[in-house]
């Protein structure tokens, strides 16, 4: 027990592994509460996109002897204007738009490293983290951050909930969806900040998604969503710094290795959407219904479904015919498929295939495939 | 920052709670309305009907202020939309994610948040009000469901208990009736009706004809321009429902009157935009 124990207490016998701990519950905890609106969103690329962007920001203001913060608080602003001037009027895809001015802005940043002495070591920090290496001020300024980002969460709750789960309902509230955006990306930026000491700018996204994207499997409530993320966070942290401290490895990446690890075995095991139970009930599925049948998902009033339960009844195919308005289930799986859209009809055939909305040549053919039935013969004209 | 504080806007109550005057929307340089004024009085269940594309979502998304007119100008009690939180907007459904993490209780909830104000967390009064909304749709038993969980027809009665929850004065509904079962399309006229009673007034898309003519005040024929506005006896004429709807209307006249068959279908409108 007392060996235990001693393994335990060992590392934080040392004042700085005390401060990375501190430092990593810091940023453990904060980062994953705001991921978790990012997993959400689909917002990771933009969040990976701002931790990049920051860079020549932190490195100005390093140069020139300004709290990092405010450097990066800058540059991060800049930068959400910038992709919205190059995507107004559709001139570019988001997507391409944040590509650029990430690359550009990252460019920058290592160029104005790359001019100053002791190059590589300050780069390699800056990438990966220096958490060993966290000084009681910056302790502070963390931690400073780190409430600011959690008060601006708590704040805003209900106003970030209802942007969103329905941007529709939020304009239609006449909320300022501009403004409640941008101020997302602010918090976002700053909570960035306040981990590249910990991570540094490569690694900081895991800590936004990684524990937040496995809390997602777990919950259904946006709540508990965010105090498992948040926990998972922390979890990670500690275990990461005496993975660190044991195996004697860098410790920004070892915080990463165990929040990915928590990832994967939620993923795995998760009550209702681990793989395991998808598996084994698709297995069950299966023993259940032998024969697979040829399955039609559609509405009561949708002219293209009456038209496919023509065909299909003029072959004499059989099918099971579930209608999304009474089947819940149904309408999840007909979004699955259709990226959200509610498409009717959606019919899977045996083989697995799916045809979304076909015409009636194309489920012919389709059919004929099948080897079903053939077509009732036309009766030949004079008899 | 100052439209989160700002309050909302009084009403003028000598103004109808909607007028749209000469209204035109464009997308990439094609029209999707052109030239639409029309008021709706206090109280009063209209019904909005015409073919695929004929600018029927584009109408109530203007007039809930989730997208900009090209020209003209929609009046809300006399004033413009900007500062107005009295509108409820039910869009057609699927487009919102519904793996969120949100029961059907926090979804209602989310009609009270402006009422609610910055900084200020739902009371026990507002959860009362959510759940009397939620009974009111029939639905008090599921809501501590997740938003996923149920059926086309339930989330369309989620999405009217907000409406609810919210105490709105004008309400837009987009093909809520589309889809659903009989006792389901019944549960959204009683509420119609139970807003009528209040004077609360509705502008109803549908593609349902017979409902229109059947079941609302007054009916509106829309194809990107206004071809007729008033009760269904008079709107429904051989010649504005060839106007609006061209070849793709089949009219049977008998003893008792007509019967509109049309060929129009519900999902995938092209004017999702």
């Amino acid at each position: 027990m007392n060996g235990l124990l001693g393994w335990l207490a060992e590392p934080f016998a040392y004042a700085f592994m005390v401060r990375g701990l501190a430092a990593a519950l810091i940023v453990g905890v904060a980062c994953p509460v705001v991921g978790t609106y990012m997993v959400l969103r689909g917002m990771a690329f933009l969040g990976d996109a701002l931790a990049h962007i920051i860079l020549p920001g932190v490195v100005i203001a390093f140069l020139i002897g300004w709290p990092l913060s405010v450097g990066a608080l800058v540059v991060g602003v800049a930068a959400a204007l910038g992709i919205g001037a190059l995507t107004r009027r559709g001139a570019l895809r988001e997507d391409a738009a944040i590509g650029v001015v990430l690359a550009g802005a990252f460019a920058l940043g290592i160029a104005l490293l790359s001019a100053q002495r002791g190059y590589a070591v300050d780069l390699s920090h800056i990438l990966f983290g220096n958490l060993l290496g966290v000084s009681q001020t910056d302790l502070w300024q963390m931690a400073g951050l780190a409430g600011l980002v959690l008060l601006g969460v708590f704040a805003f709750y209900k106003e970030f909930l209802v942007l969103s789960f329905d941007p529709v309902l939020a304009t239609t509230l006449r909320l300022p969806v501009g403004f409640l955006h941008n101020l997302l990306l602010v918090l976002i930026a700053l909570v960035i900040v306040a981990s590249i000491q910990a991570v540094g700018v490569a690694l900081v996204l895991a800590m936004l998604v990684t524990p937040a994207s496995a809390a997602s499997l777990l919950t259904r409530r946006l709540p508990v969503m965010m105090l498992l993320a948040a926990g998972f966070g922390a979890i990670g942290a500690v275990l990461g710094l005496y993975l660190a401290y044991y195996l004697n490895i860098a410790s920004g990446p070892a915080i990463v290795l165990v929040e990915t690890a928590i990832f994967l075995v939620v993923f795995t095991l998760a009550p209702e959407r681990g793989v395991l139970v998808l598996w084994s009930r698709r297995r069950s599925e299966a023993v259940r219904q032998p024969e697979a049948m040829l399955v039609v998902y559609a509405t009561t009033h949708c002219g293209d479904c009456v038209r496919a339960r023509r065909v299909l009844d003029s072959r004499k195919m059989p099918y099971r015919w579930l209608d999304i308005d009474q089947d819940a289930q149904a309408a999840a799986y007909v979004r699955e498929v259709n990226r959200g859209m509610e498409s009717v009809p959606t019919i899977v055939f045996p083989d697995g295939e799916i045809l979304v909305e076909p015409s009636a040549a194309r489920l012919e053919a389709k059919l004929d495939q099948l080897g079903g039935l053939p077509r009732p013969a036309e009766t030949p004209p004079g008899l | 920052m100052s439209e989160l504080l700002a309050r909302p806007q009084t009403h003028d109550p000598a103004s109808p709670p909607l007028r749209v005057s000469r209204l035109s929307v464009q997308f990439n340089g094609s029209p999707a309305l052109s030239d639409v004024s029309f008021t709706l009085p206090a109280g009063q269940r209209v019904a909005i009907v015409g073919p695929n594309g004929a600018g029927k979502t584009t109408l109530l998304r203007v007039i809930a202020g989730a997208m900009a007119p090209s020209r003209g100008s929609v009046e809300i009690f006399g004033a413009r939309p900007g500062g107005h939180v009295c509108i409820a907007y039910v869009p057609q459904r699927s487009q919102v994610d519904w793996r969120f993490p949100v029961t059907v209780a926090d979804v209602v909830m989310m009609g009270r948040i402006r009422r609610l104000g910055l900084f200020r967390w739902p009371g026990r009064s507002d959860w009362a009000l959510v759940r009397e909304a939620l009974a009111r749709v029939d639905m008090a038993d599921l809501q501590k469901r997740q938003i996923g969980e149920l059926s086309g027809g339930q989330q369309q009665r989620v999405f009217l208990a907000q409406a609810l929850a919210q105490e709105a004065e004008l309400v837009l509904l987009d093909e809520p009736l589309t889809g659903l079962d009989l006792p389901s399309q019944e549960a959204i006229f009683h509420l119609l009706d139970e807003l009528r009673q209040t004077g609360v007034p509705a502008l109803v898309a549908t593609h349902d004809l017979n409902l229109a003519a059947e079941r609302f005040d007054r009916v509106m024929l829309l194809n990107r321009r206004l071809v007729a506005y008033g009760p269904p006896r008079e709107a429904f004429t051989r010649e504005n429902l060839q106007a609006t709807y061209g070849g793709h209307i089949h009219m049977l006249a008998d003893a008792g009157g007509m019967l509109v068959l049309t060929d129009t279908c519900c999902e995938g409108d092209e004017e999702a935009a």
